[in-house]
């Protein structure tokens, strides 16, 4: 036993340093789950816990709300064709894309991460590095190399965004009264890159006179890897102006500092059957220090007026000029991807099974998303739960569910699990290739347990004692207080 | 406990058999097709056809140079073109070889009688002995110390005798003949003897003095000369065993005043001395036979006189065995010469040869009176004795001999004037010359001697003469042969042409006379000539010619005159009436009646008048150049055909041809393509378009463009002002699904759009009225490709 305890603490060592916990909806109402804290500070797992660097873990993030299978593949007339095929319409397949289609790349690595009771509050303070990438990309995109044909085709929706900092936080997890459950958790935020696109114009028009195409953009970035000393104003970017090996500046580099908060509350009702709770997390900013300001401007034309039919030459006119721009001596600040998370659980028999329903709102820029997690919880014992879901509004399709399994008894920690499981597949080959899922996750974790509080462990009686057990209870302790 | 076991087992297996029963093997991701279709049409811009105005569309009829727009909105089609013939010129450059005159000279004989004198005279010097007492024969002892002295003054004249040639007038200085060269005179020496009395002579001492007779260059031993009236000095110690002691003096010449009297003269020679000595005598015996005497020996010979001329004659009107002077190379075209005219700078040298011996002073002192030939018209010129009026040069025979530059004006042959042959005359030139010595002439008699044959020549040296105008009779006939094309016309249809047709001929004529100039056209059609429709200037003016001014010199440049001719009707007439034309009436409108010509031969005759004397300024060559203009009015109407063509040669593109590289996308194929054209035009015509694609060798690929079947033509202009816009829709008939690999043997698109006709009611068509079109690409349906080909590539 001692070996294979000790064999399973390497594992959980080995594969504990890159834990992921990227927004897991699924972990949302997994009790065992130390990601779910993320979520909510207020949502506390039932175990204390270590997480280490040095452990690998898996965790990928890529939301999107249009790219499935089903919407770039078809099957007519028994014949597998794409979307640009001449037998697929420009409705159809147009039909099924949103207005601004979105691809993220998120990841989190965990550095370091500890959770304990100390009595009923809930102590977790940790460092990770996060990294948000969001692309969004314009329908007339798809709709230009579908449906190809006189008009104006605006693209300047296309944007792409880049967040990628250091976070240190604590935070905190404590009742107020039976029935609430309060958290917060502060984060001190040491940004590391910090990238975005302005299109002011990203234009082509398609006419009878003219084939023209137009574009004006900006890219705005600070990062700790910019040497401004390099950088010079009106030359074209370079890998050069950017320093990689020197960790001494790459520290001097490091004075972009910022601040998030997370908040949440927890409302148990119907003796803990029914809890409510909300949350909004990574409400706060990065002030981006002036110093490692980058900058470059981009703006095309190209124009096609026909032939010369004369000489035949083609009049053509192409500009094309990007350059780096005068980085700006300001400083500015960014806000974080705050996230609005709500939910809804309600568990029955005993706390064995429990339904939830998850909102989680995420505002990114100026775009907000929302998706809608439903999902059934399956307790089994203390020690292991697992949760099936499906979310809705993301563009994402029936018949493509969540799914994760915790095991977290007394030592260890595993979590596994992907909110996006296609239920129906397609095949390249002899490979089972998931036909309507848009996003993909998976993430994976290891970690170290501490032992339930005893507060928790008699939370976890009372709500799975039955109604004649509770009654008796009840005349009991009436019987001994008389 | 139980129940949540079994229920989890259950949703387990569930899980399962959901998860394993939800792959639809019908779905193959891996059998997706490669074929995309890009776009679902686009119109897209192709280029534009360049705008073209009527009058560009009619200028591109060959044939045609303008297309001229008169003042009642009609059309004048115009052809025009230039030329000139080439006449050969007057080679007025002419090279004149030297040309000599012998004239034989009997020269007088100037010799003097030689004559040559000896002199050898003894003079006995008077002595004083002192003391002593002599006694003639006797012989006496003499002692030492005794004094001798003696003295003696005489003079010593020869008299010279010559007899003196008639043309000799006076002798002024006798030359004599030096006694050994170098010496400056004749030598006379002058001995000092002591004779018997050389037996005592115990040394002493001589003093001799020679006086220089007047008019007598003398000169001393040392050289010297010794002035006139002056004495040379000599004085001479002698020792006792020096018996005589020489003393020298030359003659060089003697002066004389005596006039030559019947062929003779006389002069002398008076030599003054004066001799003194002194000698000491030494002991001895003295038999005093001879005394001392003064001893002078010369021989006087005559070398050289100046002498005094009488006139001599040398040559007295004379002319030249032979010299003639010949001008070639002149055109055939001159009859007859009366004059030759030359440029300014046409010097010409006369020089004479001979008597070389004769040096330059006497040479200067002969005089030449040279009558030159009357043809000869010189430049009046005192400073080099040139006397116009007397046709007479009057100089030196040394000037001649270094030649006598004068400036040639002309050559006048008077009224009878020359008759080239074979393009030259022979002119002969025999001036008379006369040469003589003038009376009093002083010189040198032995410069003037001289024996032997003697030949003066006298001519001209080799001369390059510029002739700068001939005046005669010259016959110049040439005639010229221009044909004109007008081809191209047909493209054009005209008919219902105007009937006031112009041809004007504008001439320049280079030559400084007058030419008769007639023409004649005729036309041709189908190469076949149309002799009746021909016209000519037959019977113009009563002679059949128009008459051509003469050019003009300015400043010695030929100023070619400038005629116009006008060939037309009647009833152009007043249009040219102004005095720049030379209106010629003539039916030049039957040229165009009937079928239009191809070709006019234009004819051209030029002359001159055999019987009119002209000057004729000469030049190397004569250029004619002429212009002419052909104009004739037009009127379009429903049988004019104004076209619009242009052809787009893709081959020609940078790059190369585009739609050779579409061989290799058989994989691309295109839903319904089509060209597009928005014609804009303000012709008050209906145009009716077409087009063709030709392949590399320019043949239509048939069947790839389908014009519509509502018809192809293009609404024109309703008031010739405002556009009017017109779309025609060529489309591309691609077999075999629209690959567009069927279009790869396309070389070239030719757009073609003919105006249909003129409405008789119809707004009137404008040079400046246009079409042009602006040509796009119709692509429906979208592009569709195999990527899978792609790949492959």
């Amino acid at each position: 036993m001692k070996r294979l305890l000790s064999i399973i603490a390497v594992l959980v060592l080995a594969l504990s340093a890159n834990v992921v916990s990227a927004q897991s909806r699924n972990s949302y109402f997994m009790e065992g789950s130390y990601f779910r804290t993320d979520m909510n500070p207020a949502l506390a797992p039932t175990r204390g816990y270590v997480a280490l660097p040095g452990m690998s873990g898996v965790g990928v993030d890529i939301p999107s709300n249009f790219l499935s299978i089903d919407n770039f593949i078809y099957q007519k007339d028994n014949q597998m064709v794409s979307a640009f095929h001449g037998s697929v319409t420009a409705d159809e397949f147009l039909g099924k894309l949103p207005d601004t289609g979105r691809l993220g790349v998120n990841a989190n690595v965990n550095v370091l991460g500890v959770g304990f009771y100390a009595g009923k509050m809930y102590w977790n303070f940790g460092a990770r590095v996060r990294s948000n990438t969001d692309v969004t990309i314009s329908k007339d995109l798809f709709s230009a190399l579908k449906t190809l044909g006189n008009g104006t085709y605006d693209l300047s929706n296309t944007n792409i965004s880049s967040n990628s900092y250091l976070e240190t936080y604590v935070g905190t997890s404590f009742p107020i009264g039976k029935h609430v459950n309060l958290g917060v958790r502060a984060k001190f935020l040491v940004g590391v890159l910090n990238l975005h696109t302005e299109f002011d114009k990203v234009e082509a028009v398609v006419g009878r006179e003219s084939v023209a195409a137009q574009l004006r953009g900006k890219v705005v970035a600070n990062s700790i890897f910019v040497d401004q000393s390099r950088i010079r104003a009106g030359e074209a970017f370079s890998t050069d102006m950017l320093v990689f090996n020197d960790v001494s500046m790459l520290l001097n580099n490091a004075k972009s500092f910022g601040a998030a908060l997370d908040l949440g509350l927890e409302l148990k009702f119907c003796r803990d059957h029914l809890k409510i709770s909300a949350a909004v997390t990574d409400l706060g900013f990065i002030k981006w220090k002036a110093m490692t300001n980058y900058s470059a401007s981009a703006n095309a034309d190209l124009r096609f007026d026909g032939f010369n039919l004369q000489t035949g030459e083609a009049n053509t006119k192409a500009e094309f000029e990007m350059f780096t721009d005068k980085p700006s001596a300001e400083d500015y600040r960014t806000a974080l991807n705050a996230s609005l998370n709500v939910g809804v659980e309600y568990n029955f028999l005993r706390n064995h099974f429990a339904i939830g329903l998850m909102s989680h709102t995420e505002f990114i820029g100026k775009q907000i998303y929302s998706e809608l997690t439903a999902s059934l919880n399956i307790r089994a014992t203390n020690w292991i739960s697992a949760t099936v879901s499906h979310t809705f509004l993301a563009n994402n399709k029936l018949g493509v569910l969540g799914a994760a399994i915790n095991f977290h008894p007394r030592v260890l920690n595993i979590f596994i699990g992907a909110d996006f499981i296609d239920t129906r597949y397609g095949r390249y080959g002899n490979i089972p290739v998931p036909r309507y899922q848009n996003s993909f996750n998976v993430y994976a974790g290891v970690g170290f347990n501490f032992a339930r509080p005893k507060f928790m462990r008699e939370a976890v009686k009372d709500v799975r004692m039955t109604k004649a057990e509770r009654k008796a209870e009840r005349l009991s302790k009436r019987y001994s207080a008389n | 406990m139980k129940r949540f076991s079994s229920a989890c087992r259950w949703l387990l297996v569930l899980s399962v058999v959901v998860a394993t029963g939800c792959v639809d093997d019908s779905f193959r991701i891996d059998k997706v097709s490669t074929e995309v279709t890009i776009g679902q049409g686009a119109t897209l811009p192709l280029g534009d056809l360049e705008r073209k105005t009527l009058g560009d569309l009619l200028a591109e009829a060959e044939g045609i140079d303008t297309l001229i727009t008169k003042e009642d909105g009609g059309y004048v089609l115009g052809v025009s073109g230039d030329g000139q013939y080439s006449i050969g010129g007057i080679k007025h450059i002419v090279q004149i070889p030297a040309v000599k005159g012998e004239f034989k000279v009997d020269y007088p004989e100037f010799g003097l009688t030689d004559h040559a004198q000896k002199v050898d005279e003894y003079c006995d010097i008077e002595s004083n002995y002192g003391s002593l007492s002599i006694l003639e024969g006797e012989t006496v002892s003499v002692p030492e110390g005794l004094k001798v002295t003696g003295m003696e003054d005489g003079d010593l004249i020869e008299n010279f005798d010559y007899e003196v040639p008639e043309m000799i007038s006076g002798i002024k200085r006798i030359y004599l003949q030096p006694t050994l060269a170098g010496d400056p005179g004749a030598r006379v020496d002058v001995r000092f003897l002591l004779n018997d009395l050389s037996a005592v002579n115990g040394g002493g001492h001589v003093n001799l003095e020679l006086k220089a007779p007047e008019g007598c260059n003398i000169y001393n031993a040392e050289g010297e000369h010794i002035e006139d009236g002056e004495f040379a000095v000599n004085e001479f110690d002698f020792t006792a065993d020096q018996d005589e002691l020489p003393f020298l003096i030359y003659i060089e010449s003697i002066a004389n005043n005596s006039p030559v009297e019947n062929g003779k003269i006389g002069f002398s020679v008076d030599l003054e001395y004066h001799v003194s000595f002194e000698m000491t005598t030494k002991s001895g015996s003295l038999n005093l036979i001879q005394g001392p005497q003064l001893h002078i020996m010369s021989d006087l010979a005559y070398e050289d006189a100046d002498v005094v001329l009488n006139e001599v004659a040398i040559l007295d009107h004379m002319k030249p065995e032979n010299g003639d002077v010949v001008i070639k190379d002149l055109p055939e075209e001159i009859t007859l010469i009366r004059s030759l005219t030359f440029a300014e700078e046409s010097p010409l040298t006369l020089k004479a040869g001979g008597f070389e011996w004769m040096s330059e002073d006497l040479a200067e002192k002969i005089i030449i009176d040279a009558w030159l030939p009357e043809y000869i018209i010189l430049h009046e010129n005192v400073e080099i004795g040139y006397n116009a009026e007397e046709h007479k040069l009057h100089t030196t025979l040394n000037s001649l001999r270094n030649g006598v530059e004068v400036d040639l004006d002309a050559l006048d042959f008077g009224a009878e004037g020359l008759d080239p042959k074979n393009g030259e005359v022979k002119i002969s030139f025999a001036p008379e010359i006369d040469a003589r010595i003038e009376e009093g002439t002083e010189v040198k008699l032995s410069s003037v001697m001289h024996e032997g044959e003697m030949t003066l020549n006298a001519g001209i040296e080799e001369a390059t003469l510029d002739i700068q105008e001939v005046c005669g009779y010259v016959n110049y006939e040439y005639s010229y042969l221009k044909r004109i094309g007008l081809g191209g016309v047909d493209n054009l249809s005209i008919d219902g042409v105007g009937l006031t047709p112009v041809l004007k001929l504008e001439l320049e004529n280079p030559f400084t006379m007058e030419l008769m100039a007639s023409y004649s056209i005729v036309p041709y059609v189908d190469g076949k000539i149309q002799a009746d429709r021909a016209i000519n200037t037959n019977g113009y003016n009563g002679v059949g010619y128009v008459t051509i001014p003469a050019a003009t010199v300015e400043d010695g440049v030929v100023v070619p005159s400038s005629s116009v001719i006008v060939l037309g009707t009647e009833a152009s007439r007043e249009e040219y009436s102004a005095e720049e034309y030379i209106f010629v009436p003539c039916d030049i409108d039957k040229l165009l009646t009937g079928q239009f010509p191809d070709e006019l031969d234009l004819r051209l005759d030029i002359s001159t008048d055999l019987f009119k004397e002209v000057a004729l300024h000469a030049l190397d060559n004569y250029e004619l150049k002429y212009d002419y203009s052909l104009e004739l009015p037009i009127e379009l109407n429903n049988a004019t055909g104004i076209t619009y063509e242009q052809t787009v040669d893709f081959t020609k593109m940078k790059g190369g041809n585009p739609f050779e590289q579409l061989a290799d996308l058989d994989y691309i194929k295109v839903g319904d393509v089509a060209v597009l054209a928005d014609v804009t035009t303000t012709l008050p015509l209906e145009l009716i378009a077409s087009a063709d694609m030709l392949d590399a060798d320019g043949k239509v690929i048939e069947g790839l463009i389908v014009l519509p079947e509502d018809g192809n033509s293009i609404v024109g202009s309703k008031d010739g002002v405002a556009e009017a816009t017109s779309t025609l829709r060529l489309e591309l008939n691609l077999a075999d699904d629209g690959c567009i690999a069927q279009l790869s043997n396309v070389a070239a698109i030719s757009f073609r759009l003919q105006a249909k006709g003129v409405d008789e009611s119809s707004v009137a068509l404008s040079d400046e009225q246009y079409v042009e079109a602006e040509l796009t690409l119709e692509l429906a349906g979208g592009v569709t490709a195999d990527l899978k080909a792609l790949e492959n590539m």
